[in-house]
């Protein structure tokens, strides 16, 4: 698991207060997944965190890629070299979801500002993620976020927070989120159909 | 103004119509290449094809033909199974030519290097070298004249060579066999009589060729879509009487003059296969062999380096005679740029494409070069400004954006 500003999964590209876009070299592809948490900086006063959720990781393609996919006789030499020195980026989206003051307080809105371009971009660690986690005010933004799928998006999310918890703890985790999804949802019983039979206990238990 | 395209749609069709009578003349003429060379293919013709050759030289008829090195005529020969390791390290180069409408006069080379080892599974290791040029004795000529666009690509050519053998050296001792693949002729074309130190040029290149050479590398020119015609010389030559062979006769091709060595050659190459070993007759050559000894005399194949179910695409391969002594080394190499070239649709060395992308020098990247080097003389109390000319100019090709008027 990442140490807290151990190296950086990418760098940004794009950004808004609303979220922001980093991009990263396919060797990082690895360490990516979606309804991750991530974090970086949106100004040099360090004392400021910016936390979003990973939610759309796509891999760009240029002509020489093109061929290579067609050509008959591929080495794995040339696949290592595409991938791991061309400048095929993997962009990832970031949805904001809240930040740390400078006070330390974890605050689920939008930032103050976005990060800027360049600004390196960390997985969070277990602890952060718990942390971050234990307040659930984030949903509101994740689920009324046009850009997203928000349902598929929590609820990756709270699979992943549930496992960062002691296994005593991780079907109260998700009950509670569940039942402040209800309490949010309530008007669209579709979605929050949705989201409950993703995070349902006994299947995270499963698929574990 | 932008081209006006509907100024040109009536000589773009003509220039078609043309082309498509050109047809007929050049399928013709491949008809009568193929019966000279046919005529000639037999081992036994191999002597006589020689002797015809050293009349002309003899006769001193301005020949500048191709001689067979010691193979027949039409033979064609298949590459060799693949290596199962091998290293491969391929140069290219790009360069920004000098601008006197230049903040400052300077010119750069861009070297880009690629090195594979074959059969490994291991990522190839890649670099590029930029080497900035301002001082005068490098911008000026030795009659105080700013050096030429043809001056710096032979510089460019000389540093190609010279970080292919550098980085041969470095790879030396391995037991992997070892394969140098230059982009282009190895007959150092580009160095004209415009070139006032092609002397000095000229020994580097040598010296870098001589190092591959001490270093048991192989090396090889890859031309792609080449347009020469060698071998047809050497077919009007043989079409040609011996006692009617003067310098006015063979100032063309005769009845296939016009014809490229490849429009006949294809008929004959299935997929990987090459033709015979040919030496080309220019002054270029001779030169190589007086300077660099018989070892850096450049002999030539063509190769299809086509998939089995495509149509033939055929390069020319330009190899020293250090390379051709051993034929199974060359069929190596052979089965070598065959693979290469397998490894992307538009069957070109995949090394070379790889070099040149980690050469090239883009526009956008010109532009901040020179802000860097502007930004660079002001802070050191320079006074750095473009040209008027070039200034206009900037702004007249810049990116076009959108006036929004508002109510």
């Amino acid at each position: 698991m990442a140490n807290e500003w151990d190296d950086p999964i990418g760098y940004v590209l794009r950004s808004s207060t609303s979220g922001f876009s980093a991009g990263a070299g396919l060797t990082q592809i690895d360490s990516l997944a979606f309804g991750m948490i991530v974090k970086t900086q949106p100004s040099t006063d360090t004392r400021e965190v910016l936390y979003g959720l990973l939610y759309d990781i796509h891999i760009d393609d240029d002509p020489l890629v093109r061929q290579l996919v067609l050509a008959e006789a591929v080495t794995e030499e040339t696949i290592r070299d595409q991938r791991v020195h061309r400048i095929a980026p993997v962009e990832m989206s970031v949805l904001a979801t809240g930040y740390r003051d400078v006070d330390g307080q974890i605050r689920q809105a939008l930032p103050p500002r976005p990060p800027i371009s360049l600004a390196p971009v960390y997985l969070c660690t277990d602890a952060e993620s718990r942390e971050f986690t234990d307040y659930f005010d984030y949903f509101r933004l994740v689920l009324s976020a046009s850009q997203v799928p928000g349902e598929q998006l929590l609820a990756a999310n709270l699979v992943r927070a549930a496992l960062t918890r002691p296994e005593s703890e991780q079907y109260d985790f998700l009950v509670s989120a569940g039942r402040e999804a209800a309490r949010l949802l309530s008007g669209d019983m579709a979605r929050l159909d949705n989201l409950l039979r993703l995070i349902y206990p006994n299947r995270v238990r499963i698929t574990e | 103004m932008a081209l006006e395209f509907h100024k040109l749609t009536d000589q773009v069709d003509r220039m078609g119509q043309d082309l498509a009578n050109q047809q007929e003349e050049i399928d013709s003429k491949i008809e009568v290449a193929l019966q000279i060379l046919n005529a000639h293919a037999d081992p036994a013709y191999l002597q006589y094809i020689l002797d015809r050759v050293q009349d002309a030289v003899a006769k001193d008829a301005g020949y500048r033909g191709a001689r067979p090195l010691d193979e027949p005529l039409g033979n064609t020969y298949p590459p060799d199974s693949l290596p199962e390791s091998a290293t491969i390290i391929a140069t290219d180069g790009s360069q920004i030519a000098p601008n006197t409408h230049g903040a400052a006069l300077y010119y750069l080379l861009n070297i880009g290097t690629i090195i594979v080892h074959h059969g490994s599974g291991d990522a190839p290791h890649i670099l590029s070298q930029p080497y900035l040029f301002y001082e005068p004795e490098y911008m000026l000529t030795q009659d105080r004249g700013l050096i030429t666009g043809a001056m710096v690509s032979a510089r460019r050519t000389v540093s190609e060579m010279a970080a292919l053998a550098e980085q041969a050296w470095l790879n030396r001792g391995d037991e992997r066999p070892l394969l140098t693949l230059f982009d282009g002729s190895l007959l150092f074309l580009g160095i004209g009589s415009d070139v006032p130190d092609r002397d000095q040029l000229y020994g580097i290149y040598f010296a870098a060729m001589t190092r591959l050479l001490d270093v048991q590398a192989q090396l090889a020119g890859y031309v792609d879509r080449p347009r020469s015609s060698f071998v047809a010389g050497l077919l009007h030559l043989l079409d040609t009487p011996e006692d009617m062979v003067t310098r006015a006769v063979l100032a063309s091709n005769g009845r296939i003059e016009g014809l490229q060595d490849i429009q006949y050659f294809r008929s004959l190459l299935g997929p990987g296969e090459r033709t015979a070993l040919f030496v080309q007759m220019s002054p270029q050559n001779k030169d190589f062999r007086r300077s660099g000894g018989d070892t850096h005399e450049i002999a030539f194949f063509y190769i299809n380096v086509a998939s089995a179910h495509e149509a033939p695409h055929l390069a020319r391969v330009e190899v020293p005679m250090w390379v051709v002594a051993d034929r199974t080394v060359l069929s190596r190499i052979q089965a070598l740029i065959y693979h290469q070239c397998q490894q992307l649709t538009s069957r070109y060395p995949y090394v070379l494409t790889r070099a040149d992308e980690l050469a090239v020098v883009k526009g956008e990247e010109t532009r901040q070069l020179n802000m860097l080097i502007q930004v660079s003389l002001t802070r050191h109390g320079i006074e750095a400004t473009e040209s008027e000319k070039q200034s206009t100019k900037n702004s007249a090709r810049a990116h076009k954006t959108r006036h929004v008027v508002t109510r």
